[in-house]
């Protein structure tokens, strides 16, 4: 019985969970700068 | 060259990298702003891997790769907890505490709070569980060394401190934070170097887990319950959502962008530290079965699995991480002593050219009480590690992040929540985590629950923080 879920479903779940974080700064740093915010 | 002359060259090469650099802070710095904060010159990149060195210490190289070697995959979604932290404190800390821009943690715990007993308590309480935290990478070096090298404990312990303590004490956080760049440079090449030459030796991933699947089933599949990564994930999450070490570089970074940024180029770093650790540690299962101690993985795949050029690059990396965390220890502990302790209650007109002396003289003195403790070996290193970021978050989590967000709370507030949090911990810790198993209730959830009631109902009970000092943290 070799790797499974826990191991490759591991690699899913970062990626998505570093893409979200980057489009949420992305968000927000542009929401700052709209508000003269630094 | 032989084995020990590319040790030496790799090595020699390191440390004069180091030193180069610190030298070159050590000319950059002038004012207390300069050695605590680095000017709030810090970019994204360089601030990215501070924090990612900052996090990655002695446990990760010897205790994480251990504990996947012994259980498998599934130790490695407790990430997600540490995510979960990460994301807390780029939502809810980071961007107020980079606003404010002051130069400690105990800074924003006097300032909130309008308390110089606040600030004192918080101050004294982070020298506290920061110095036991220093144990740990003490022990960890010294225990590396011996293994590997068969250096005497000491020897290895007084050289850490020597060579972190040169370069804290001569360029403080400005050179520290582009010595921390090379340093997870170094910790992401040596890691990712050292998985195909695993692999090469397991025979690839597919084979690897079909073989050690073979021989546990658990280590491929789920050796803890979903409950358990749960506990674990949310210990490791509270702590660094209100981390001191990580909180104080915040301040040393360009502005809140930065911070945001830095903090996604960490969890990059922290995806490929961590699934790199994961696969050596179960490589190293298919490849050495039955060690006698899970901690010897990551030792023995340096020195007995890689060849001498990429296994003393990987020893360089475990070197690396251990500095890294032990510099920004010293760093914050140093900086609580002399700018909230000995400037607030000792010499209020202090000069900032006698600031950074005091600061140095701290960092060297607060740096050689925790080699007493590692003589003693009151622990093994993971598990010193796990302690000290529970009491952290014990005593911190509530008082910032809630600090932060919520108006009302109030000096009598934040002081009595550090308290009930560090000592319900520590109450808890030595009587029903004994029977964790059973309930699955950790020592840090009960700090942070208890001190998270403790804040609002005494806070509710007192008058409100003066609007002066609330109008530096809060819009409305």
């Amino acid at each position: 019985m070799g790797f499974g879920a826990s191991f490759y479903g591991f690699f899913v779940a970062a990626a998505v969970w570093v893409l979200v974080y980057f489009l949420w700064a992305f968000k927000a740093a542009a929401r700052d700068r709209r508000r003269g915010i630094r | 060259m032989s084995a020990g002359e590319i040790r030496i060259a790799i090595a020699a090469g390191y440390f004069a990298i180091v030193f180069g650099v610190s030298i070159w802070g050590y000319f950059h710095t002038r004012t207390e702003e300069d050695f605590l904060a680095a000017g709030r010159t810090i970019g994204p990149w360089v601030g990215g891997a501070v924090l990612a060195a900052t996090q990655i210490s002695a446990g990760t190289f010897v205790g994480t790769l251990g504990r996947h070697y012994l259980t498998g995959v599934s130790w490695i979604w407790i990430w997600f907890g540490v995510w979960t932290g990460w994301a807390i404190s780029a939502i809810f800390v980071a961007p107020k505490l980079r606003r404010f821009g002051a130069l400690t943690v105990a800074d924003y715990v006097g300032t909130r709070f309008a308390s110089e007993r606040a600030r004192t308590l918080a101050a004294a309480l982070i020298i506290v569980t920061y110095t036991i935290y220093l144990t740990a990478q003490f022990q960890a070096i010294g225990e590396i060394a011996s293994a590997i090298f068969g250096i005497a404990p000491l020897v290895a312990m007084t050289a850490l401190l020597a060579s972190t303590g040169f370069y804290t004490v001569l360029g403080g956080v400005r050179s520290s934070s582009y010595i921390d760049f090379v340093q997870t440079l170094i910790m992401v090449v040596a890691l990712l170097l050292a998985v195909p030459v695993v692999m090469s030796h397991t025979g690839g991933v597919t084979a690897l887990g079909e073989y050690v699947g073979s021989i546990e089933p658990r280590v491929t599949g789920w050796w803890f319950t979903s409950k358990d990564l749960l506990a674990f994930g949310m210990a490791f999450g509270l702590s660094i959502a209100a981390a001191p070490y990580e909180m104080t570089r915040y301040y040393s970074m360009r502005d809140v962008a930065t911070v945001r940024y830095a903090i996604g180029i960490s969890l990059v770093a922290q995806v490929l530290i961590g699934s790199t650790v994961m696969i050596l540690g179960i490589g190293m299962r298919g490849l050495f079965p039955f060690l006698a101690s899970p901690d010897q993985a990551s030792s023995i795949l340096a020195s007995t699995v890689m060849s001498p050029l990429l296994g003393s690059l990987f020893l360089i990396a475990m070197v690396s991480a251990i500095m890294s965390t032990v510099n920004s220890i010293l760093l914050v502990t140093g900086g609580a002593f002399a700018h909230d302790l000995y400037k607030r209650l000792v010499n209020p007109d202090a000069s900032d050219r006698r600031l950074i002396w005091i600061n140095r003289v701290s960092i060297v003195v607060l740096g050689i009480i925790p080699f007493w403790f590692a003589s003693r070996k009151l622990a093994d290193v993971q598990t010193i590690v796990v302690e000290q970021a529970k009491f952290i978050a014990s005593f911190f989590f509530v008082p910032v992040v809630l600090g932060l967000n919520w108006r009302r709370g109030t000096k009598e507030g934040a002081i009595w929540s550090m308290a009930a949090g560090f000592l319900g911990c520590l109450a808890w810790t030595f009587t029903f985590q004994r029977s964790f198993a059973a309930h699955g209730i950790d020592a840090v959830e009960v700090g942070v629950a208890l001190s998270a009631v403790t804040f609002i109902l005494v806070s509710r009970a007192t008058p409100p923080t003066p609007a002066e000092n609330l109008r530096i943290f809060f819009d409305d």
